[in-house]
């Protein structure tokens, strides 16, 4: 037996454990999630068990019963977490990839000419660079800091649900001390860029927080499919929209329209906006086509990631805007709580390519 | 105890057998190359081993190497295996480099930087032409050929000439030649560069490029070593390791006296066409520092990175690849003596936190 071999083998008995914790700990959440006392009927367990019974062993019905109390519609194509976090984003995704290229500071580059915040200032690998990638000194730094009124200081790996973005302004004082306070724990790469003026049809909604499409898209080899789109809402005047900060997110129709009804991240629903009222319904939003464009025109920039979730934001002139990437392990559940299964009838294709059947 | 420990105890395993076998494995190597021709006195063991006293325990054999084959001693030679193992993962992401150190990647990483063109690229299962718009295989293979010669190269790990194969209309069907090359992972089709003719002059049949090592400090590109890979008659490969010699280059551009092969064994003229290389002014060498220390800041998480430029016939620079860690140190110590010279001790006292 070779190194290689060797090598393999302990890395794939890690890999074994760490999904077998994954589960656990999905499995866990959305138990907890859950109204113990729901059941689906023996005819939807049967039929959840007969679709998913040729590509799993341990088949569990708790996905399809938290949607389908969630949303009050039942589906056998609901993608359980596990599932799709331990086999169909590992297949479709490079994850190991996605932990170095999943970084904020190289969208510029990876992402060329896509339109994207502008960019203050960004540090890699502990080096100080200008928008233009040239070389600054901390001094100069400091200078292009305190010449801003406002800007969202973000560390540019791993920063999932808001964690390790700060927005700092002149208004709450002194915005380098601000800033120096977001690096004594920002360690890594960040990256500093200026805000995002939205539409104002999407700030109607909630107007303290960037509201931003999520999008999910497959790139294939006919091109781009997209299986999802979601609106993430803040809420309470907080100015981030992610559903873990208590944001709440509303299905997207392919033309552009708001669902009814919106949910948050345990799966509670409202009818309106919980804090705010906003009625969602067949609210048109402003340039969700030319977000989708993007979409398209962005993914085969980086084809070691077949599925991904893009967080696109439409600024005031109604174009739209490229605000982060999900290269790997994007959310599944806002997307099938609004929009339902998460790849609808293509389901089943989709498995049998992941699982090889 | 938590998950995030559990996985650092368990990789941290890992990581100590890794460095172990890298260890033996290189001091079996250079063991197997001592030859004798020159006494290895007590005394210069004892140099080498009170120098690297306060970072770690070495073994003299590659001072030695070194010392038979070039006439000069030194105990600030990096052992090579110090050299992977620590002084390499201190400067460079080696998990990262596994991804990034991709030339398809190249165009976008670098922009701005003159690099060879590619006809077609495969990335991630996808074709894509040059100007980076997916395209089916037929056209793939229309593109193909439409082409007179190509560079097929395995985008990643593709060290030492493994993994690179050239096909030219002149050989026979481009598309039946370009179908034979099967690679796993991403691969790209380059257009071949024209060298300058006076580096053509040194061999003509393979691209002699120049190797530079820089070190990426807070506010400039440092460069510790610059050589010349040239290939052997016929051959259209330079590395060292796949039968080319090297060569180091004084700092204003001048080739050195001796020329070596990848086990150390010397030449004062190129083997294989007698071509006498002491004094041999490299055109456009200034050409070459610039263009790494224009690209080195593109890559920041790569401190310490190889470089392998070419100069094209029109004088200008051209990145050929980078290697943004694990670049090999030997052919810069055989050429131009220790890869951090003066700096060797104010390096290793970083490197180890001293």
């Amino acid at each position: 037996m070779n190194v290689a071999k060797i090598q393999a083998m302990y890395f794939g008995l890690f890999d074994h454990f760490r999904k077998a914790m994954i589960q656990k700990n999905v499995r866990e959440m959305i138990g907890s999630y859950s109204d113990p006392a729901f059941k689906l009927t023996k005819e939807q367990e049967k039929q959840v068990r007969e679709f998913y019974g040729p590509y799993v062993k341990d088949v569990t019905v708790l996905f399809h019963a938290f949607y389908t109390q969630k949303t009050g519609i039942f589906s056998p194509y609901y993608l359980p977490m596990d599932i799709y976090l331990n086999h169909v984003d590992e297949y479709f995704n490079n994850r190991a990839e996605s932990k170095f290229m999943d970084n904020k500071c190289y969208y510029p580059t990876i992402f060329n000419g896509i339109p994207q915040p502008e960019v203050v200032v960004l540090r890699i690998g502990g080096i100080w660079y200008s928008a233009d990638m040239n070389l600054i000194s901390e001094e100069e730094v400091k200078g292009r800091i305190t010449a801003e009124t406002e800007c969202f200081a973000k560390q540019a790996t791993a920063s999932c649900g808001g964690k390790g973005v700060v927005h700092i302004s002149a208004e709450k004082g002194d915005i380098y001390a601000q800033f120096e306070d977001f690096l004594s724990y920002a360690k890594k790469d960040i990256i500093v860029q200026r805000p995002v003026k939205q539409h104002k049809d999407i700030a109607a909604i909630h107007e303290n927080s960037v509201n931003t499409m999520r999008i999910l898209s497959l790139l294939t080899r006919d091109g781009v499919k997209i299986y999802s789109a979601i609106l993430r809402v803040g809420v309470g005047g907080n100015k981030l929209d992610n559903a873990s900060l208590g944001g709440v997110t509303c299905g997207i129709t392919m033309d552009g329209k708001l669902k009814k009804g919106c949910y948050k991240l345990n799966g509670d629903r409202f009818d309106v906006h919980p804090t705010n009222g906003f009625d969602f319904e067949d609210y048109q939003l402003p340039g969700f086509d030319a977000a989708v464009e993007l979409v398209k025109k962005a993914h085969p920039m980086i084809s070691h990631f077949k599925l991904v979730s893009w967080d696109i934001a439409i600024r005031e002139d109604g174009q739209p805007i490229m605000i982060e990437a999900n290269l790997a392990r994007g959310s599944s559940e806002f997307h099938q709580f609004n929009n339902g299964p998460l790849f609808g009838e293509d389901t089943k294709k989709i498995l049998d390519e992941v699982f090889g059947k | 105890m938590g998950y995030a420990k559990w996985m650092n105890l368990y990789f941290d395993l890992y990581y100590t057998l890794r460095h172990r076998f890298i260890k033996r494995y290189w001091i079996k190597v250079y063991q197997n190359r001592i030859n004798n021709t020159v006494p290895f006195t007590k005394e210069q063991e004892n140099m080498v081993t009170d120098f690297f006293a306060p970072y770690a325990k070495v073994s003299p054999v590659f001072h030695r190497v070194y010392y038979e084959n070039t006439g000069h001693f030194s105990e600030k030679h990096l052992p090579i295996d110090l050299y992977f193992n620590v002084v390499d993962e201190y400067f460079n992401d080696i998990y990262e480099a596994k991804y990034l150190d991709n030339k398809c990647y190249y165009k976008k990483m670098f922009p701005g930087i003159r690099q060879p063109d590619y006809a077609v690229a495969k990335m991630g299962r996808f074709w894509f032409d040059e100007n980076d718009q997916l395209i089916s295989y037929d056209k793939v293979k229309e593109i193909v050929s439409r082409e007179s010669e190509l560079f097929l190269k395995a985008a990643t790990e593709s060290n030492g000439g493994k993994g690179v194969s050239y096909i030219s209309a002149d050989q026979g069907d481009m598309v039946k030649q370009f179908e034979e090359f099967t690679c796993q992972g991403d691969w790209i089709a380059q257009r071949p560069i024209r060298q300058h003719e006076a580096i053509s002059a040194v061999n003509e049949s393979s691209v002699n490029t120049i190797r530079i090592v820089t070190l990426l400090c807070e506010d400039e590109v440092k460069v510790y070593s610059a050589i010349m890979r040239i290939g052997k008659k016929g051959s259209k490969c330079d590395n060292a390791s796949s039968g080319g010699i090297t060569i180091g280059i004084t700092e204003d551009g001048k080739l050195k006296k001796y020329a070596h092969e990848y086990s150390g064994q010397r030449y004062d003229r190129h083997p294989s066409n007698d071509f006498v290389f002491e004094g041999y002014q490299v055109p456009s060498f200034d050409k070459a520092i610039e263009l790494v220390k224009k690209a080195h800041p593109m890559v920041p998480h790569f401190r310490l990175v190889s470089w392998d430029v070419c100069i094209a016939e029109d004088g200008e620079a051209v990145l050929m690849e980078t290697n943004l860690c694990k670049g090999g140190i030997d052919i810069h110590e055989f050429n131009n003596g220790p890869l951090f010279g003066e700096d060797t001790k104010k390096i290793l006292d970083e490197v180890f936190g001293k």
